[in-house]
């Protein structure tokens, strides 16, 4: 087998023995390690499918920013280790046969109905290479896909009001400005003109 | 001539919606004056009518005058037919009408419900009138309702009395069942012919006799015999023939005035009116001619001897009714169809003057019915008893009164006959005459002859607004035969309205003069029997009183049948009402309880009920289980992609 | 052979994985947030796989915008949470059934 092969099969396996300990691990913090494990050897294999920026962007903002904001939760709140008899609850079995159907659904569809995929099996990319995948990202990203890029961004901004919102906890007590109310005067209150003599050429 | 006709059916009609819905509030004087003169209108007009279409028959009318509903070709429509039967039956009905109006004034002064009363008459009038005068046989039945509701209403009348509630349900529920022969005898008529109007269904007679209808696999009938059965079976409901009379003895709970309008004069009639109306479809069935005969020979037989254990006053009276009902049944089914309308119209005088006397009786005697409480009151009352004695004599058919020429006519009719069951009716109503006579005298001795049993007040004569009347109606039940009889009976006078037999085949007589009838009948045994009969009544009871008790140990048996009036009422109620209310109680506890509501309603609702509160358990609030639901669903949103490809 | 067939069995695995753990687990909540992000990784594996097999740079542009509102997403999740624990001072599963009829 070649070496891309041999790499394939070792990162897939232990994509998959890290993703199996993030569902089967006790401590939440062993799970959220094992979920990092998951995207970064997912990322090598992202990268055999020549898809370097995304790849390289995976690492950087789902482990860097992600993860660590799940760690971050973890450790705020205290979560003591549950020392329970049983695992699993008393759905699992059934959740387990489900789970399998779909596996074996899926698996079907996947090697047996192979003929109906719209793309070839093996074809070998012909991305343009003498340009960098960010070159091409980009250029697609820009042009075609403007608007859902501006969407995206705003996207962003609303979570970060929508989280800042939810569990903003403010300090009684502590004296700050109100800019709504200072905006929302109306200066017939505020100001009066008089007419006055002029002081200075009398 | 039609717009006069039309003024006449509905005067009564105005009169009584105003006396009903103002009259309370206007008082007496109003009600009273109203009522009389849209009667009286009617009345007059009536007797222009008469005047008018005797002087010049080409003036008869037969037309439709409002189409109430179409349905595709068919329409139904109200019209006036007016020929000799329809206006002679106006005359009588509106003049006997007249007289219990003025009448009422006196009997009802004291009643709560006065002004209720003359409503309810007028209205009966106006009902009445409807019924004779209708071309078809839509307005025929609904007349023919509308009198049914007016007699529950005022036999009724006094509703704060239960036996005053039961007879009119009684009635109003016999009356029902005869409704529905009458209902399909219409239907089967209009199923064949397709109208409802008299001309047409009377020119296709032929047709409904030569259609021939399969009842059961042994028994064919021509729709025709079938029809008039079912027809007879209204008309055995309405005058009480056996054996649904069991209803007008018990409406003498209603106050007398309407005893003496509706059901001696004018309601009952209207059977025997349908009957001779309907003469050209009887003519042609001997089937139903003996049907009809029969049971009116035992309705006059078997009715005529209930009279004479009774001691109610009015009871009497109404067994009298029932009786002479049944001749006038009988001679329609001998198709003397003449010689009933006029016994239908004498009867109508001298039965309501009857009557009206007894009520005259119970006024002055404060109430009071059983005639074993009264006797001697001739001294009191002289002109009651005159006016009894002018009601009885004619009842009996002594020579010379109106009830004679008419009685005897049909009694002749009846010996002529050929019809299946004429030598039992034949027998039947002679036996009836001595029947007739006996209890007539009887009540007429034991009231007004003898001592003077009544323990009261002082008993005076009836005021003036009660005489009135009387005189009013002896005068018919005296000489109303006279310049009649030869014309109405044995004439042309009813030709265009009724079919029957040249008259010297129908009674083997050929009437000349009144007078000469009398005499001729001086040679038969009818004015005997009615002699005997009157002597019998006088023996057992001014001679020798004390003798009926005596004669009731010999006859016991035959005393408690009589008391009992032949068990039919125990029947009525003992079996049929029973078994009637018992299937209704098993409908509601079985069908309506168990099924409908247990079952079909509440068993839907405890259904879903139970169903939801099963299928609610899916909601947990756990979220795995709804992970677990959608990856369920995604596992056959795959397996159909497979299965699809 | 490294076949598109490997890389969707790689993706359907990890999705089957990421699904047990919504269903079996009887933790607490940020397991289940945790086995959310593994099924969006698996749809992205297989949005990768298609772009570079049918040459198509369209799969990774939505992978791109897959993973900020991923991002997005989580973020939100784990201010849920957190507002959540604060009423609640638990984060175990057990006790969030309020949806129960």
């Amino acid at each position: 087998m070649t070496s891309l092969e041999l790499i394939f099969y070792i990162f897939s396996s232990i994509l998959l023995l890290s993703s199996l300990g993030v569902v089967l691990f006790k401590n939440p913090v062993y799970s959220a390690l094992s979920l990092i494990s998951c995207f970064i050897t997912s990322a090598f294999l992202w990268l055999l499918l020549e898809a370097e920026f995304l790849a390289l962007v995976l690492v950087l903002v789902y482990v860097g920013a992600v993860m660590v904001l799940f760690l971050f939760v973890i450790m705020m709140l205290n979560i003591e280790l549950e020392v329970e008899t049983s695992q699993f609850n008393k759905i699992a079995p059934l959740g387990l046969i489900v789970g399998l159907i779909i596996v074996g659904e899926l698996m079907t569809l996947i090697w047996l109905r192979s003929d109906q995929f719209l793309v070839t099996s093996s074809a070998v990319s012909s991305f343009d290479k003498e340009v960098s995948n960010s070159v091409l990202l980009g250029t697609k990203l820009f042009t075609d896909y403007i608007y859902a890029f501006e969407i995206s961004g705003f996207i962003l901004l609303l979570a970060i009001i929508v989280s800042i919102s939810l569990t903003l906890r403010r300090r009684k007590g502590l004296k700050r400005q109100i800019v709504s109310k200072q905006v929302d005067i109306d200066p017939a209150t505020r100001v009066k003109l008089v007419d006055m003599e002029s002081e200075v050429n009398k | 001539m039609l717009e006069l006709s039309l003024i006449a059916l509905t005067s009564p009609l105005i009169g009584g919606l105003l006396s009903g819905l103002i009259g309370p509030t206007l008082g007496k004087w109003f009600t009273n004056g109203v009522t009389i003169l849209s009667v009286l209108i009617s009345f007059l007009i009536s007797c222009f009518i008469l005047f008018e279409i005797i002087l010049d028959p080409s003036l008869i009318i037969n037309q439709d005058i409002y189409t109430w509903l179409s349905m595709g070709n068919f329409h139904f429509t109200a019209g006036i037919l007016l020929d000799h039967l329809t206006v002679s039956m106006m005359a009588v009905v509106t003049f006997v009408s007249l007289v219990v109006h003025i009448y009422t004034i006196g009997y009802m002064r004291h009643d709560s419900g006065y002004h209720r009363f003359f409503c309810y008459i007028s209205l009966f009038t106006f009902s009445m009138l409807t019924l004779v005068i209708s071309n078809n046989f839509l307005q025929l039945f609904f007349g023919w309702e509308a009198v049914g509701v007016m007699s529950y209403l005022l036999i009724g009348f006094w509703y704060t009395k239960e036996s005053a509630i039961k007879a009119n349900f009684k009635a109003f529920i016999v009356n029902r069942v005869g409704d529905m022969g009458f209902l399909l005898g219409i239907a089967l008529i209009f199923s064949i012919i397709g109208s409802l109007d008299y001309q047409t269904v009377f020119t296709s007679n032929t047709i409904l006799l030569e259609r021939n209808i399969v009842m059961t696999s042994n028994i064919t009938t021509s729709a025709l015999t079938l029809a008039c059965l079912l027809l007879f079976i209204g008309a055995m409901a309405k005058s009480a023939q056996i054996p649904l009379h069991v209803w007008l003895p018990d409406s003498m709970e209603g106050p007398t005035p309407i005893s003496a309008l509706i059901h001696a004069a004018t309601m009952v009639t209207a059977g025997v009116f349908m009957i001779a109306r309907m003469s050209p479809l009887f003519e042609l069935s001997s089937t139903a001619l003996s049907v009809v005969l029969i049971i009116g020979a035992i309705t006059a037989l078997l009715t005529g001897l209930l009279g004479i254990v009774e001691f109610d006053i009015k009871r009497i009276i109404a067994y009298s009714t029932l009786s002479q009902l049944g001749y006038m049944v009988v001679a329609a089914g001998v198709s003397a169809y003449s010689a009933s309308i006029f016994h239908l119209m004498t009867h109508a005088f001298f039965k309501a003057l009857l009557f009206l006397a007894a009520g005259s009786v119970i006024i002055a005697l404060h109430h009071e019915q059983d005639i074993r409480n009264m006797g001697g009151l001739r001294r009191f009352m002289p002109y009651t008893y005159v006016a009894t004695l002018i009601g009885s004599l004619s009842l009996i058919g002594f020579p010379g009164f109106s009830g004679f020429f008419s009685k005897d006519a049909l009694i002749e009719a009846v010996a002529h006959s050929n019809v299946v069951g004429a030598e039992f009716a034949y027998y039947a109503v002679m036996i009836g005459v001595f029947v007739t006579a006996l209890y007539t005298f009887r009540l007429l001795f034991r009231v007004f002859h003898g001592q003077l049993r009544f323990k009261g007040e002082k008993i005076e004569e009836s005021p003036m607004v009660i005489i009135i009347p009387l005189m009013l109606l002896s005068i018919p039940s005296m000489i109303f035969a006279w310049p009649t009889v030869g014309d109405f009976v044995y004439g042309n006078f009813f030709a265009d309205s009724i079919r029957q037999m040249p008259s010297d085949e129908l009674f083997g007589y050929n009437f000349t003069d009144p007078m000469s009838f009398l005499i001729h009948t001086l040679s038969g045994t009818v004015v005997y029997l009615s002699l005997f009969g009157v002597l019998t009544a006088w023996f057992f009871y001014i001679y020798k009183p004390d003798l009926p008790e005596k004669f009731l140990q010999f006859l016991k048996p035959i005393h408690t049948l009589l008391w009992n009036k032949y068990y039919f009422d125990h029947f009525y109620e003992k079996v049929i009402a029973k078994s009637v209310a018992s299937l209704g109680s098993f409908f509601w506890n079985f069908g309506d309880v168990k099924i409908i509501d247990d079952t079909l309603v509440n068993g839907t609702a405890n259904t879903i009920a139970k169903l939801s509160a099963f299928t609610r358990r899916i909601q947990t609030g756990y979220i795995y289980h709804y992970a677990l639901m959608m990856m369920i669903g995604l596992s056959f949103f795959l397996a159909w992609a497979i299965i699809r490809s | 052979m490294i076949t598109l067939q490997s890389y969707l069995t790689l993706a359907a695995l990890l999705f089957a994985i990421g699904a047990m753990g919504i269903i079996i687990n009887k933790k607490n909540i940020i397991i289940v947030m945790m086995s959310i992000e593994l099924m969006l990784l698996a749809v992205n594996f297989n949005f990768i796989a298609f772009s570079y097999f049918s040459n198509d740079l369209t799969g990774q542009i939505f992978v791109f915008f897959m993973l900020a509102i991923a991002a997005a997403e989580a973020a939100i999740g784990l201010a849920i949470l957190v507002t959540l624990y604060r009423n609640k001072n638990t984060i175990s599963v057990r006790e969030f059934k309020q949806l129960k009829e």
